[in-house]
């Protein structure tokens, strides 16, 4: 059972710098999720927690051990890959107890490992088989198994879960969250599905660049994003944002985009803001509600757009609604389905509306 | 209906004219191997008799050549130089061409080039280097002196180095996380990826040993370390040459490559299509 601290970490390939200065605590037993666009170096800052990797600047420290020196099968991890990784020419149970013989653990205690781990992921009647007789899924919980065995101090994954198909992958999702709710080890988890991110982890750290965004709850980081890129990223369908200028207007300010209604901007936002001053902004598609018959909404928290594509959910209906140059989401109940072309009135829930500036990108909200 | 479609397909033209070069290409490489082994049972009146079934069947060539030549002898050397080489090779070949796809170090691409480019260089020039080379080192005449040359090939490695670069670099880290040390995760992890490579290289160097010639006969001077290719030539003299007793010795020296074909023919012919190569 370990923490795990990332101090100062910079690396590069070449003249590339991929990693720019990262620090990062993660807690004894967390659920940290690192997730963010391909090319953001979050599987290199995981290969580099597993010793895969050379650290250029910085230390990473595993339970207070300094382990950049240390080599991977020292560092008391174990990694669950993108592919797999199950070697082909082995069954199922030496591929499980393919690291345990490398340490020379002896026999009965392998089986008891082995079989044990084999149990809980329900791989006890596969065990003789090779991974190229396995579904997608069974090799993964294969992957899993063997991670298992050798009761690690912390848990790596690298996008576990992006060859599998869009079911099975909920299924698997909800099998990490048992799996760590048993074994309740640290876990360092790689995704760029940011539904995966939501629903695993404890705190979500968000990257671009080689540099951290926002770490956070996944609630902090859905409801309070602190720039664009985050609030863009994280939620789905994605948060709408607009170009647009802030007013004051008495005591507060009103905000409005070319074509748009004017706003009332939230109090929370008004000490942060100037008049005339350039921002983003945000609403998600949630708070963007469809009307269809009488509201308590006053009317300048409403717009009348014309719906462009409609994507029936069964539960709701996502609306992608056209007005002036603008496209916004918005969501109906799913009891009436707009057709496109048809003019459709909206609702703001000005209570969630976000402000950046537009200048730096960050939250003003 | 299914059944006179499938007739239809199996008399089209394209099929009869594919089916007709085939049978004769096959004739073509099988009329020799023939030949060979019907020319073994004639006796020296009939060698020059170009029908392919001997009027008076014998096995005296069979009994003159183990009895009155040292060819089970020259067998033995055949056998103990082209197993030795083939070990070698799979194992140094491999070991490089391992250590150039997945590892990354300064100077890696050149000793690729350095390697492929000795593949440009024809035997009949090299001979002349290994000559001084085993002349100097009194390595001439012996078993050592036959095998020196071929222990490692640009070919193998070659070969060896663009399979293990399909080996994915996970499997490999995998490895590395599971305590293995380099030696351990080629031995383990990589090498029984790749075992269709082996097969196809193993074959091609066992084989090319087993006919060599100009080498080992450079090499060797006793009778007793003559390969059987450097033997049977022994058969052609000055005046004339013993065409029973050189089929003969050809036909017993098949056999092993027979042996070992049909037992592998599976990895072999995989290995062969994977690894692009003519057979």
């Amino acid at each position: 059972m370990a923490s795990v601290s990332i101090r100062g970490v910079v690396k590069s390939f070449g003249k590339t710098p991929v990693i720019h200065a990262l620090d990062l605590e993660i807690a004894h037993q967390e659920f940290v999720v690192l997730v963010g666009p391909s090319g953001c170096g979050k599987s290199t800052m995981l290969r580099m927690i597993a010793g895969l990797e050379d650290v250029d600047l910085g230390e990473i420290a595993i339970d207070g051990r300094v382990v950049n020196r240390v080599a991977p099968k020292d560092r008391n991890i174990a990694m669950v890959f993108q592919n797999y990784a199950l070697y082909p020419h082995m069954t199922v149970f030496r591929n499980m107890a393919f690291a345990l013989r490398a340490a020379r653990l002896p026999q009965p205690e392998i089986e008891r490992r082995v079989h044990e781990a084999a149990r809980i992921l329900g791989l006890t009647e596969l065990l003789e088989r090779r991974p190229g007789e396995l579904s997608g899924g069974q090799r993964q919980r294969v992957a899993m198994g063997r991670a298992m065995v050798r009761d690690p101090a912390v848990f790596l994954f690298d996008e576990p879960l992006s060859n599998l198909d869009a079911k099975l992958r909920s299924a698997m999702r909800t099998e990490i969250k048992k799996l760590h709710q048993t074994v309740k080890t640290t876990i360092v988890y790689v995704t760029h599905d940011q539904v995966e991110a939501m629903t695993l982890a404890d705190r979500i750290v968000i990257m671009r660049d080689g540099r951290i965004e926002q770490i956070g709850s996944p609630l902090q980081v859905f409801q309070k994003p602190t720039n664009v890129f985050v609030a863009g990223f994280i939620g789905s369908p994605a948060m709408n944002l607009l170009t647009g200028t802030v007013h004051r207007d008495g005591d507060g300010f009103r905000t409005t985009w070319p074509g748009g209604p004017t706003l009332p901007v939230p109090a929370r936002a008004v000490p942060k803001l100037t008049d005339g001053q350039a921002v983003i902004i945000g609403i998600r598609p949630e708070h963007v509600s469809a009307i269809d018959g009488p509201t308590r909404l006053p009317a300048d928290w409403q717009i009348e757009a014309e719906i462009a594509v409609v994507e029936p959910l069964g539960s709701e209906t996502l609306l992608l609604a056209r007005f002036g140059d603008h496209e916004l989401t918005g969501k109906g109940d799913g009891r009436t389905i707009p057709r496109p072309g048809q003019r459709q009135r909206f609702g703001f829930d000005l209570d969630h509306l976000h402000l950046f500036d537009r200048a730096n990108e960050r939250a003003l909200t | 209906m299914t059944i006179s479609l499938a007739w239809a397909d199996r008399v089209a033209p394209g099929r009869i004219v594919a089916w007709t070069v085939l049978f004769l290409g096959g004739v073509v490489m099988i009329l020799p191997f023939v030949y060979m082994l019907a020319t073994s049972f004639k006796d020296n009146s009939e060698v020059y008799d170009l029908s392919l079934l001997p009027r008076h069947p014998t096995l005296e060539n069979y009994v003159e050549l183990f009895e009155k030549t040292a060819f089970a002898r020259w067998f033995l050397s055949s056998l103990l130089t082209s197993t030795v080489t083939t070990i070698s090779v799979l194992f140094f070949d491999s070991l490089v061409g391992y250590t150039l796809a997945k590892f990354d170090f300064r100077g890696r691409g050149l000793v690729f080039v350095a390697i492929l480019s000795t593949l440009m260089i024809p035997t009949e020039m090299l001979v002349i280097p290994w000559y001084v080379m085993a002349k100097t080192m009194g390595w001439l005449d012996t078993y050592w002196g036959i095998v020196f040359p071929g222990l490692m090939t640009g070919f193998g490695t070659f070969l060896m180095r663009q399979f293990f670069d399909s080996v994915p670099d996970d499997l490999i880290a995998a490895a590395r996380l599971d305590g293995l040390n380099e030696f351990q995760i080629w031995w383990q992890v990589a090498m029984p990826l790749v075992t269709p490579a082996l097969s196809a290289l193993a074959i091609f160097v066992f084989l090319g040993n087993w006919t060599a010639f100009l080498w080992p006969l450079i090499a060797t001077s006793s009778k007793s370390l003559y390969t059987i290719p450097v033997g049977l030539a022994a058969f052609s003299g000055e005046y004339q040459t013993q065409w029973e007793m050189v089929m003969t010795g050809a036909s017993v020296a098949t056999l092993p490559v027979l042996f070992v074909f049909i037992l592998f023919q599976k990895y072999i012919v995989n290995g062969v299509m994977l690894a692009g190569l003519k057979g």
